[in-house]
């Protein structure tokens, strides 16, 4: 989620940095969120268009917000987070609403690959071939930084 | 808590303090650098920027900016710059400077190195003011009326036919058009007339009120249902009526805007001669044109320059000033920035105090003050005003003063400039060939001021030169001996010259005055000498444009003319027809009227008959009763 959440929103605002504290100082799995970072800024340059215009019609297409964007704008450091860019408060409210069904969408897609698959995908040759390689090498070393 | 991350996090932090105190400067002047070029589209060039961030301040040693017209050319440079940036509004991302002190100014330095960006880069352009394009395109039209003389005109030169071959007419091309305009409007209109009530409607309307026989309303029902039936035919009759005074007034009012196209087509044709006259060097010669012919063409630059920085500040203040901008469509990973700011809130960037000290290209050594430069007025509730001053060692100098408001939905820029004891030696002051010498001596004072409101513009410009000599050993090219000698005449006539100029716009009314105390002394230098030639390559080029265009325009005058007559003859006809059936009915009604009438007073006369005869009838019963009793 937290690799969604990256994904979605650039690095360039406030926003980023309490996940990217997050994600330094808890245990959580690096190496998934670094790919569903990947997985997602792709998803994001692809998805830029309809973000921006949710963003845009967000911020100033509904003028009961004003109030509240331009009290937000006023204070000291909010402005940092940049949510007046119409992309950033896309990618936000993308990754809001997103959240709790990814959520629950990857945790049953894993039990379900724990408890179904896991075994024989394990046998695959593809897989054994990607196990030996630099890649999965390096990713499961951030997984060992990772503490897990 | 992972004890890496918190490694890491604290190795970040020391690394971002180290560079912070060691690369910042650079780093910024860098970014300063990028920022500027792209916004000016030529190379911006900051020296030594030293940022400080305990106590917020910001100098360089120079700034340079490229003139992106002339990449070898900077737009200005400046020498030490120093300014304190307000903390409070910094926390809040807005910038709000104090005192800005920019010494070193200077305007159109040469450059070592081209300018231009690497890439070819070019600025975005912002878009011109249209106010200010109009007003450029109207002064430069004005000007074109009065092209530099052809010299050829006064040396019998002048090839009609060479010069007819080189014209292109526009009016046949706006007249076809027009004819077609109208053919199609005209069959458009056929077919509304086609709508009008015709010769079926008007004999049904005529049988229906015929078949109303007055003679046969014997009772009172048939009395009702002839009014009914009238009613209704005359309600069918109003309605035919309702549709025809329609076409009619909207024939009208077509008829109105058609009534103007002879005008319009003797104004075009008036342009073509115009033009022509203009292409050709034959301006009409008199004294209203001739200081416009001298003095035009380098009043215009001037303007043009002066109105392109106003058109510049206009488009800019629009484009910050906007609150919510248009939805724009950013290149994918930029988004767009909405701005929020409260009113009281302080602006994004505002510079309260400039201070500067410099040099104009021309070596005045020049200061001043320019208020409030920021990115919205609304919010400080003040104008921008500038304030200069200047002086040169040889006693030339000048005054500048200036106020930009934009706080208004209507945009105010006012401008004066005031130049005295400039020296005219080494100068040439027209292009005219007659008085393009360059001026061996005299000084010279001007004063302008500029009025800019909304979209209506006034500008006025005053010259006095006094103690004027002209090097007349430089004589120009295109003199002859002959046209030398005249040309000498005109000069030992000037020792002064007064130059008053004014230019005003306010809605579509535009209007360019330039007036000379050479008027005069130029219009009979040229009078001694003009020919018949002139007026005789005018007229033969008046009666070669009338007829090209002759045919044409009364192909189009009779199109209207014979149009014009059908419609106004089927609607007046219809009308016509439509009153005869009103009047007919009305006719019918008085005499259903009287029928009813007649029938009421002979009923009424046959009641008071038969209530008599009853009467005497009971007298007589009455009697006899009586007398039998006594």
């Amino acid at each position: 989620m937290l690799g969604m959440m990256l994904g979605l929103l650039t690095f360039k605002t406030l926003f980023a940095a309490p996940l990217f504290l997050i994600l330094i100082l808890v245990n959580v799995n690096l190496a998934a969120a670094i790919v569903g970072l990947f997985i997602f800024r792709l998803i994001g340059y692809l998805a830029d268009p309809l973000l921006h215009s949710l963003g845009y019609w967000v911020l100033a297409d509904i003028p009961g917000l004003k109030g509240f964007w331009t009290a937000l704008a006023s204070m000291r450091i909010v402005p940092f987070a940049r949510f007046n860019n119409t992309l950033i408060m896309g990618g936000l409210i993308a990754a809001a609403v997103l959240a709790i069904p990814l959520f629950w969408g990857v945790k049953r897609l894993i039990i379900g690959y724990r408890e179904g698959y896991q075994e024989r995908v394990k046998n695959w040759k593809i897989i054994k071939i990607l196990k030996g390689s630099a890649l999965f090498r390096f990713m499961s070393g951030v997984e060992k930084l990772g503490g897990r | 808590m992972r004890k890496q991350g918190l490694i890491f996090l604290i190795v970040v932090a020391a690394l971002v303090i180290f560079l912070n105190s060691v690369v910042t400067d650079r780093w910024l002047e860098r970014r300063m650098e990028k920022f500027g070029s792209r916004s000016i589209g030529a190379k911006v060039e900051f020296s030594r920027v030293n940022f400080s961030p305990l106590d917020l301040s910001l100098n360089w040693e120079g700034l340079k900016v490229t003139d992106p017209d002339d990449t070898w050319t900077n737009l200005f440079e400046t020498g030490h710059c120093a300014f304190d940036l307000a903390l409070e509004p910094l926390m809040k991302r807005k910038v709000v400077i104090e005192d800005f002190d920019l010494q070193g100014l200077r305007f159109g330095t040469p450059r070592k190195t081209d300018g231009a960006l690497a890439g070819g880069k070019k600025q975005k352009s912002l878009g011109q003011s249209k106010v200010v394009q109009s007003v450029e395109q109207n002064i430069m039209a004005e000007i074109e009326r009065y092209p530099l003389l052809n010299l050829g005109i006064l040396q019998g030169t002048v090839d009609v036919d060479s010069l007819w071959d080189e014209v292109a007419l526009e009016s046949p091309e706006r007249i076809q058009a027009l004819k077609e305009q109208y053919v199609s409007k005209y069959d458009e209109w056929e077919i509304r007339i086609a709508d009008l009530p015709g010769e079926p409607e008007m004999v049904t309307l005529e049988r229906d009120i015929d078949s109303i026989q007055i003679d046969q309303i014997d009772t009172p029902q048939e009395a009702k249902a002839s009014y009914d039936l009238l009613q209704t035919i005359e309600e069918r009759n109003r309605d035919y009526y309702r549709t025809v005074t329609q076409i009619r007034d909207d024939l009208i009012m077509e008829r109105t805007d058609i009534t103007g196209v002879k005008g319009e087509i003797d104004a075009w044709i008036e342009e073509d001669y115009q033009r022509i006259l203009a292409m050709a060097g034959l301006p009409e010669l008199s004294r209203e044109g001739i200081a416009t012919m001298l003095f035009g063409e380098r009043i215009a630059n001037r303007m043009e320059k002066v109105l392109h920085i106003v058109g510049r500040v206009r488009t800019y203040s629009r484009k910050v000033g906007k609150y919510i901008p248009a939805k724009e469509f950013p290149p994918r990973g930029a988004g767009q920035d909405i701005r929020f700011t409260r009113e009281q809130d302080y602006p994004l960037f505002w510079i309260q105090r400039l201070r500067l000290t410099g040099e104009t290209a021309q070596g005045v050594g020049i200061g001043g003050t320019v208020l409030h430069v920021v990115s919205d007025q609304q919010k400080i509730d003040r104008p921008t005003t500038i304030q200069l001053g200047g002086a040169r060692a040889d006693g030339a100098g000048l005054d500048f003063a200036g106020v930009i408001d934009g706080r208004d939905d209507v945009p105010k820029e006012q401008f004066d400039l005031t130049l005295k004891g400039f020296p005219l030696e080494g100068r040439t002051l027209t292009d005219f060939p007659f008085l393009a010498y360059p001026l061996s001596g005299g000084v010279a004072a001007v004063t302008g001021r500029i009025d800019f409101e909304g979209s209506n513009f006034l500008a006025e410009l005053g010259f006095r030169g006094t103690d004027v000599g002209f090097d007349t050993l430089h004589r120009p090219d295109a003199l002859d001996d002959e046209l030398y000698a005249l040309s000498l005449a005109m000069v030992r006539r000037i020792d002064e010259i007064q130059l008053a100029a004014s230019v005003r716009q306010r809605g579509d009314d535009f209007k360019l005055d330039i007036e000379s105390n050479l008027d005069d002394i130029v219009l009979d230098g040229l009078k001694q000498v003009m020919s018949d030639e002139l007026q005789a390559v005018q007229e033969e080029l008046s009666e070669r444009i009338e007829g090209e265009i002759g045919t044409a325009r009364s192909e189009v005058e009779a199109l209207i003319t014979e149009r014009e007559a059908y419609l106004q003859k089927a609607t007046w006809e219809a009308e016509r027809r439509l009153i005869e059936q009103h009047t007919r009915i009305e006719q019918k009604r008085e005499e259903i009227d009287s029928r009813v009438k007649a029938e009421e007073e002979r009923i009424q006369r046959e009641a008071e008959e038969e209530l008599q005869k009853q009467r005497e009838k009971i007298e007589d019963r009455g009697k006899g009763l009586l007398d039998s009793l006594l």
